[in-house]
């Protein structure tokens, strides 16, 4: 698997995209200024236009409606959210790996608590059942004052927790798969204590199934993450600033952490206005799940070859 | 399939709703509002019951609508790429995972702008893009949704189809003279509806999701809409009037995919 997946050109490119994009993130404040905030555009000393300005006026991708370069905006962005995706993946995965051999294990007496929590999950869509589970931690910071830092991981626990029971109903069927199987028979019986047959066989062979199942959790939660921010729910919690001048004041949201969601939320009034500020980010994020699905691709390709060596 | 066992998930799967629906108490310790008689949407109120039954077919009209339209387009599409030759499909089937990453959002609110650009440069208004009143719109939510299950529909069962036609059947039945349009639709077709049907669940919960957030955009008066409302109940009754159809539906998929394939369920030690 090691060496035949750097064989795969769909891999590569998925992976020199997202790469690019998180290193051009941490690097991009140290060698370029942040560009002017413009709030409004002067043609020969007359006043043209107020933010947000559209891509033909401020080049590459205009401005939001705080007059804030947007490529600059997206590119600060970028390490937020594909980090914080990533990690969240990589938690549900990781827990629903433990979970589900505790499941598989001690079937009987977990089972029915469970199975409920498993089976109803389905017919919850994620993005309703992450609104209410953190809806009311945005009321709660605006009257408690819960730390930023705090927010963050307390989002991010839940956002980790609510994909973890449709994956281990997952996980513990493809185990019940692998310990029916004969060699892991045979081992049993001659013996070997359960906790060794899981270290030594079960998860090696499920060492490539965990990976692909990341990789499409990462795009879960990218989406997962889009739905939120049009929702007015942001990772890092809200901030309310006044916008517009003395006369006619109002309070808008602002994400703090700066994640592409947010950027999506804050616009999402003036969708018909200007398109692009919401369009732009919302490209981004297909970019990154395209290079996912890339990545995926090219997982899935290497499998199958390994597959059809092992058998033939 | 048995009743006795649909009856024994519904009584689970309620009880894992019911649990859900109080998590938030349960985790930050406060009250949740419960009010069996109304719920407001857009700052005013409505009666729960029976208003929520005419949502519920709504929603429920644009959700089998998309589907079957979906359903539809992709075996459309699926045939058509079969006549293409060698280096088209590969063509095709790179579109489509570039067509697969798009976001739902992205293509209800790109879809959306898309109307009203037509109308300010033309004035034809295909549609409402947009709800105001209680007015309800149809055509454009099916078709908004309809488009990500077309691209994965039609993406399983192009790969599906790819799969079968190496298998040992489709090479007898050429060696045997059968034309091969014959086969295609005689037997390789039907294999790949069947298979299709396996994708059932994800499809499913892929589009329920999709459902939602085009509601959320359009502020379409709908079942998923109303879920989000702070009263604890609808969220449980929408829940619960969503899993007794499609529990059922599951079931009876299930037990059908069992008796085909003939392979026992699973065990349960």
């Amino acid at each position: 698997m090691r060496l035949a997946i750097w064989k795969q050109p769909q891999f590569l490119i998925g992976s020199f995209i997202l790469l690019s994009m998180i290193i051009l993130s941490f690097m991009s404040p140290l060698f370029f200024d942040p560009p002017q905030e413009v709030k409004y555009l002067y043609e020969d000393g007359k006043l043209v236009d107020v933010a947000p300005f559209s891509p033909s006026q401020v080049p590459p991708f205009g401005t939001d409606k705080f007059g804030r370069n947007l490529l600059t905006l997206l590119i600060n962005g970028a390490k937020y959210t594909l980090l914080i995706a990533i990690v969240i993946a990589v938690f549900r995965v990781f827990l629903s790996g433990l979970f589900a051999i505790v499941y598989h294990h001690y079937n009987v007496k977990l089972r029915p608590l469970l199975e409920d929590l498993v089976e109803s999950t389905i017919f919850v869509p994620t993005s309703i059942l992450a609104y209410l589970l953190l809806a009311p931690l945005a009321v709660k910071q605006a009257q408690e004052g819960i730390g930023f830092f705090e927010i963050v991981v307390i989002q991010c626990i839940i956002l980790i927790f609510i994909g973890v029971p449709p994956l281990i109903s997952i996980f513990s069927k493809d185990m019940g798969r692998i310990t029916r199987k004969e060699h892991i028979v045979s081992t049993l019986s001659l013996g070997a204590k359960h906790r060794y047959v899981y270290i030594k066989h079960v998860l090696p062979e499920m060492g490539s199934r965990f990976l692909l199942v990341i990789a499409q959790q990462i795009i879960q939660v990218l989406i997962l993450l889009a739905h939120l921010g049009v929702l007015l729910i942001f990772l890092g919690g809200v901030k309310t600033i006044l916008d517009g001048d003395l006369l006619s004041t109002h309070e808008v949201f602002v994400s703090l952490t700066g994640e592409w969601s947010g950027l999506i939320g804050n616009n999402f009034q003036e969708i018909v206005h200007s398109p692009h500020v919401i369009l732009v980010p919302l490209g981004f994020f297909s970019l990154t799940i395209f290079s996912m699905n890339l990545i995926i691709n090219g997982m899935q390709n290497t499998m199958k070859k390994i597959e059809r060596g092992a058998g033939s | 399939m048995s009743l006795g066992g649909y009856f024994k998930r519904l009584k689970s799967i309620m009880i894992g709703i019911i649990f859900i629906g109080f998590l938030p108490s349960l985790l930050y310790g406060f009250d949740q509002t419960i009010n069996f008689q109304s719920y407001i949407f857009n700052r005013k109120t409505y009666d729960l019951f029976p208003g929520i039954f005419d949502k519920y077919v709504y929603s429920m009209t644009i959700f089998f609508g998309a589907l079957l339209l979906g359903l539809f387009l992709a075996i459309l599409f699926t045939f058509c790429t079969t006549l293409l030759p060698r280096l088209f499909k590969m063509m095709v089937y790179g579109m489509l995972t570039l067509f697969e990453s798009i976001p739902d959002l992205f293509i209800v609110i790109s879809l959306q702008l898309l109307i009203v650009y037509i109308y300010q440069k033309t004035g034809w208004l295909i549609s409402n893009v947009t709800v105001v009143y209680d007015d309800k719109i149809y055509l454009l939510p099916i078709l908004v949704l309809s488009v990500l299950p077309t691209v994965q529909l039609f993406r399983i069962s192009f790969l599906l189809l790819e799969e079968e036609r190496d298998k040992p059947y489709v090479t007898v039945a050429k060696s045997m003279g059968l034309g091969d349009y014959y086969i295609l639709f005689q037997h390789v077709f039907r294999n790949v509806l069947f298979n299709l049907f396996l994708y059932f669940k994800t499809i499913f919960v892929f589009m329920l999701s999709n459902l939602f957030i085009m509601e959320y955009v359009f502020n379409i008066h709908g079942l998923m809409r109303i879920m989000l409302s702070p009263n604890i109940f609808v969220f449980i009754v929408g829940t619960i009037m969503i899993t007794i159809p499609f529990l059922f539906l599951f079931e009876l998929a299930q037990s059908r995919i069992d008796k085909s394939t003939g392979e026992k369920k699973e065990e349960t030690a």
